[in-house]
């Protein structure tokens, strides 16, 4: 930290008005939700428009706009500067999760049924198409920041989308073949592609290039970045397991019934022998349809006995330490204690979060 | 700090094998020495080969860690600076491409001969033999001809593909012409596609004054 704890003088939107950093994620998320809602208000009259302009206003974490906006304060940007590539981040977040429930046919999104079940299949895709095109339109418009920090941020926008449909298609693929041979190394692999990159990793990056005027190197930032976004992935499979689905907006153990490689199925396919392991291979070498609540709980009691739970769980407990070691070198030539703080807070939020 | 226990310490060891695979996570991680401490293998700064060069410089303990993270986070640092000063380029030749090219201009009173160069460039990828350029005429803005005689210097060009040579335009302005600002074209028999707009001022020298007087 380079400067003393008053708050900078950012602008009159500036979030440092706000009295506790905890008050951050909620006021970002307001603020990029009312954004989302303008922007796709353009249109809206239309059955597509209509659909499109429903879905964003299904309330999620907002996590990842948060943490953008939150960074690029801290490095001294305006809120203003970094609010078009934070609604384009959503924006395409609500795309990715239109298609994802597709091809896994989850039934339940945000608490509410999701879209190819409200509208079809038909519909759902072409909104998620619609989604990622009118993700990028705001960041072709941004007159507060320079043609060339427009440039490298619409890049790096690109840069992620490409790496994280990469990481879904090796998911995809894993499920299909189906790999049972995987290692923890392989689910990092898979992690960093398909979540840190757009859920930590581009908001850090992203916000601490607006709030920086690119004048800051991002390699401490993508080490946080990948710890949290780890961490966040980990507990993300656990809540599947063990989360209360009224408050996570999914349906329960989904993520089992698909046959995700989740790092509690990873662990327990590299521990289970002889007749569990002929049952669980034959298990993930069914379609989803097929695997019913029964064999749903019967993994869940081979994982309880394997230990594969308590070792997630750990894992997500030491990637979040790892994430707090490699948070002060990343926020070392932060210019706001304030935001800094607030963005601390948001690990814990990772960490602890049960939704 | 923190301690990790076994398993903890196998997930941060895995998160460091896979980031160090990743050359475009910036290597810090490969370096990771905000995980000393933790006892993470090849973190700890007092962790060095036996006999190893940098433990042997004249007894001085060097840290290795940092050292590497040092050079590691200088060249991160020359690679931005270098990425920004490409955008800074590419910015600036956007900006001369979307200007309009100045076009080929000269200046004479009448009875003289007005001179301008102008840059032919054979677009074509193959090459072009005998290509003969010439302006057919110059007119004033009211569309009046140029009382002139217009010529071109070399009268005949061989050009390869993508060559580009630049021609002189010599306008024998007629002792006759009327002062004003007169425009032609630059075309070019065997490049149907070029066509350099040219512009001739004909001095009024009535109205210039004499210094000396």
């Amino acid at each position: 930290m380079t400067t003393t704890e008053s708050p900078p003088a950012t602008g009159a939107r500036s979030s440092d008005t706000l009295r506790v950093p905890a008050d951050l994620l909620e006021y970002y998320d307001e603020l990029v939700r009312a954004e989302v809602q303008r922007t796709l208000a353009d249109g809206a009259d239309t059955p597509l428009g209509r659909v499109i302009a429903s879905y964003p206003s299904r309330r999620g974490k907002g996590l990842r706009p948060a943490l953008l906006l939150a960074t690029c304060e801290a490095f001294g940007g305006d809120l203003r500067d970094g609010l078009a590539t934070a609604v384009a981040l959503e924006l395409m977040h609500n795309a990715f999760l239109v298609h994802d429930d597709v091809e896994d046919d989850s039934a339940r999104r945000r608490g509410q049924p999701s879209l190819h079940v409200e509208h079809g299949v038909a519909m759902a895709v072409h909104a998620g198409d619609a989604l990622a095109v009118r993700a990028i339109l705001p960041l072709l418009d941004q007159p507060r920041l320079s043609a060339h920090l427009v440039r490298r941020v619409t890049r790096e926008f690109l840069d992620t989308a490409s790496r994280t449909l990469e990481g879904q298609g090796m998911e995809l693929g894993w499920r299909d073949d189906p790999r049972i041979d995987l290692g923890l190394d392989d689910y990092l692999r898979l992690v960093l592609a398909k979540s840190c990159w757009y859920t930590t990793i581009f908001p850090l990056r992203a916000g601490c290039l607006i709030g920086g005027r690119a004048s800051i190197p991002l390699g401490a930032l993508t080490n946080f970045g990948f710890l949290l976004g780890a961490a966040f992935q980990v507990r993300d499979d656990l809540l599947d397991l063990t989360g209360d689905p009224a408050a996570h907006g999914k349906e329960a153990r989904s993520d089992l019934r698909e046959g995700k490689r989740t790092l509690p199925l990873i662990h327990l396919v590299g521990m289970v022998e002889g007749r569990d392991r002929t049952w669980l291979e034959s298990f993930l070498g069914r379609p989803p349809a097929s695997r019913t609540d029964d064999d749903l709980a019967t993994v869940l009691d081979l994982m309880d006995r394997h230990g594969s739970i308590t070792t997630a769980q750990a894992w997500s407990r030491g990637l979040a330490i790892g994430a707090r070691a490699a948070f002060a070198p990343a926020f070392e030539r932060a210019v706001s204690p304030f935001h800094v703080r607030g963005i601390e807070q948001m690990i814990d939020f990772v960490i602890e979060r049960v939704v | 700090m923190e301690m990790l226990d076994d398993v903890q310490r196998q997930a941060l060891d895995a998160a460091m094998r896979v980031a160090s695979e990743l050359g475009s996570l910036g290597g810090d991680l490969a370096d990771a020495s905000w995980l000393r401490g933790f006892g993470i293998p090849g973190t700890d700064s007092n962790e060095r080969e036996p006999g190893s060069r940098a433990g042997n410089l004249a007894g001085t303990p060097v840290d290795v860690g940092r050292l590497r993270g040092d050079v590691v986070r200088a060249a991160e640092t020359f690679a931005e600076l270098v990425r920004s000063l490409l955008d800074v380029g590419f910015d600036a030749l956007d900006e001369l491409a979307r200007r309009p090219a100045p076009q080929p201009a000269g200046s004479a009173p009448p009875g003289s001969i007005a001179t301008v160069e102008c840059a032919i460039r054979n677009d074509r990828g193959e090459a072009v033999r005998g290509a003969r350029p010439l302006v057919p005429g110059l007119v004033s803005g009211a569309g009046a001809p140029l009382d002139a005689v217009v010529s071109v210097r070399p009268e005949q060009l061989d050009l390869d593909g993508h060559e580009r040579v630049v021609v002189t335009v010599d306008v024998h302005v007629s002792p006759v012409a009327a002062p004003g600002r007169y425009h032609g074209l630059l075309v070019v028999s065997g490049l149907p596609d070029t066509a350099i707009p040219v512009s001739i001022t004909v001095v009024d020298v009535t109205s210039v004054s004499d210094d000396d007087d």
